[in-house]
C-alpha cells in the first residue's frame, strides 16, 4: 500500500538516483556543444533556412537558442540536489527536448528524441520521489527499461527488411560515410568486397542486439545492464563517439539502477 | 522451461506488473499505457501500409497537417527504413536510378535524407552551389516515397521548396 509522505521529504536514495540520470542526460545533451553552439548561434543566423512546411515559431533561431541552453538550469541539481531543483530540471529537460525535436533546424538529431523520452521518465520520477514504498523503485526501474525498449524497438522494426538483413544498407552506409576509428581501420585494411561480405553477418548481430534491447524489461536486469551498455559501446565504435549524445541518457537509466537489490536479497539481510 | 521460469522470476516488468495487480498506481499505469501504445504502433509498421507511409512521410515533409508530422517525431525511428538522397544541378526524373554526371551525388543515409542539405554539411557550401535539385527516396518493404525539391539561395538565405512527391507500392 502506498504511504503518502505529506511533508514531501525526499528519500536520499531517490534523490541520488534522479541526480545520476539527470547528470548523464546533461552529458549527452551538451556532448555535441562544439557542433551545436556554432550551428545554433552562428550558422542558422548567417545562413537562415526556410522550409515552408514548418510554422514560423519552429523556424525561429531565438526559440532554438533559448531551448538549447534552457537545460543549463538542470545543473543546479548536480550542485544542490533537492526536490525543487529536480522538478525544475525535469521541466526544462522535457520542454527543451520537445521543442528541439520539432524545430526546423534540429528535428533530425536523434539526441533530442532519446532525451525527450528519458526526460519524461525523469518528470514522472521526480513527482513521485517522496514515496517511501519499495514498489516505487521497482516500477521506476521497469519503466526505465520500457523507455529503452521502445527506443530500440523502433530501430529494430525498421530493420526487418531483406536489405537490412542481408547487410546491403549497412554496407552502403559504412562504405560511403565517415565513421569512428574502428570503421576507418577496417576500411583501410580490407577490400570493399570483404567488408560487404562481413556485413552480411554484422548486420544480423546488430539487429539481434537491438532486438534484445527492444525487449529489455523482460530480461533480468543484470543481463540487460551488461549487454545494453556493451551494445551501446559497440555502436559507438563503429559510428562515432558523438553517438553518445544519443546514448548517454539511456546509459544513465541503466547505470542509476545497477545497485537496486532484488527482493530476495533484502529478505535475507 | 526452468530457464524461462527463472527469467520470468527476475524480469523487472513482471515484478512491476505483479505489484500493480496488488496495488493500483494510476501514474504508473498511464505511463505504461503510453509506452504500450507506441510499442503497438511501431509493431504495426511491420504490417500496415498506412502506418508505413505515415512514418516514411515524416522524412519528406509531406505529412498533412503539420500536427501529424509533429506527433510522428516522438515515435522512435532511428536508422529505420532505407533512405537515399540524390543531389543534382540538373532536373532529373524523380525516380532516376541511372548513372550520375558532373556534380551530382547519390547517398544512402540512415534517416532524414534532407538533413544532408542543411545540417550535415556547412550551409556555406549549399549557398555556393545553389540553385540545385534534390531528390529524396525512402523505401520500406513494398512502400516507396520519392520527393523532389529545389534548393535556392538569395544572398545567404536558403530556401528548400518541395516540387513534387509521390508514393507507390512496389509489386
Amino acid at each position: 500500500m502506498n504511504v503518502p509522505n505529506n511533508d514531501l521529504k525526499v528519500v536520499p536514495q531517490h534523490l541520488h538516483l534522479a541526480k545520476t540520470v539527470i547528470a548523464f542526460w546533461l552529458l549527452g545533451w551538451f556532448l555535441k556543444a562544439d557542433f551545436f553552439i556554432p550551428y545554433i548561434f552562428s550558422e542558422v543566423i548567417r545562413y537562415p533556412l526556410t522550409i515552408d512546411f514548418f510554422p514560423a515559431l519552429l523556424r525561429s533561431p531565438l526559440v532554438l537558442q533559448f531551448f538549447y541552453v534552457f537545460p543549463l538550469f538542470a545543473f543546479l541539481v548536480i550542485f544542490k540536489p533537492n526536490y525543487f531543483y529536480c522538478c525544475l530540471a525535469a521541466v526544462t529537460m522535457v520542454s527543451s527536448s520537445a521543442v528541439l525535436l520539432l524545430h526546423q533546424d534540429t528535428h533530425n538529431d536523434a539526441t533530442f528524441l532519446t532525451s525527450f523520452w528519458v526526460a519524461v521518465w525523469v518528470l514522472w520520477f521526480v513527482t513521485q520521489m517522496h514515496r517511501t514504498d519499495r514498489a516505487f523503485l521497482i516500477h521506476a526501474r521497469s519503466l526505465a527499461l520500457c523507455v529503452i525498449a521502445v527506443i530500440f524497438f523502433g530501430s529494430f522494426i525498421g530493420k526487418l527488411t531483406p536489405e537490412y538483413l542481408n547487410g546491403t544498407v549497412f554496407a552502403d552506409i559504412f562504405m560511403r560515410q565517415n565513421f569512428g576509428w574502428v570503421g576507418q581501420w577496417v576500411r583501410a585494411h580490407y577490400s570493399e568486397e570483404v567488408i560487404r561480405l562481413s556485413f552480411y553477418w554484422v548486420s544480423k548481430l546488430i539487429i539481434f542486439g537491438e532486438g534484445f534491447l527492444a525487449f529489455a524489461p523482460i530480461w533480468p536486469f543484470g543481463i540487460v545492464y551488461r549487454v545494453g551498455i556493451g551494445v551501446m559501446l559497440a555502436i559507438s565504435l563503429f559510428t562515432t563517439w558523438r553517438i553518445f549524445s544519443v546514448l548517454f541518457c539511456l546509459i544513465g537509466l541503466l547505470y542509476a539502477f545497477r545497485n537496486l537489490p532484488r527482493p530476495q536479497d533484502e529478505e535475507g539481510s | 522451461m526452468k530457464l524461462v521460469g527463472n527469467i520470468m522470476n527476475r524480469s523487472p516488468l513482471i515484478e512491476s506488473l505483479s505489484l500493480l495487480l496488488k496495488h493500483f498506481d494510476r501514474g504508473v499505469v498511464l505511463f505504461y499505457s503510453m509506452l504500450l501504445a507506441i510499442f503497438l504502433l511501431l509493431a504495426g509498421i511491420n504490417y500496415s501500409p498506412y502506418l508505413q507511409k505515415m512514418a516514411m512521410r515524416k522524412f519528406h515533409f509531406v505529412s498533412q497537417p503539420f500536427a501529424q508530422w509533429a506527433l510522428c517525431q516522438f515515435f522512435p525511428s532511428m536508422y529505420s527504413f532505407q533512405n537515399e538522397i540524390l543531389i543534382s544541378q540538373y532536373v532529373l526524373p524523380s525516380d532516376y536510378q541511372g548513372s550520375l554526371t558532373g556534380d551530382s551525388v547519390r547517398l544512402t543515409v540512415n534517416h532524414y535524407p534532407l538533413r544532408m542539405l542543411y545540417f550535415a554539411v556547412p550551409r556555406e557550401q549549399i549557398v555556393s552551389h545553389a540553385p540545385f535539385y534534390a531528390y529524396a527516396r525512402t523505401v520500406y518493404r513494398q512502400q516507396e516515397i520519392v520527393s523532389s525539391y529545389i534548393v535556392t539561395a538569395s544572398r545567404q538565405a536558403i530556401r528548400l521548396s518541395i516540387v513534387n512527391s509521390y508514393e507507390r507500392s512496389k509489386q
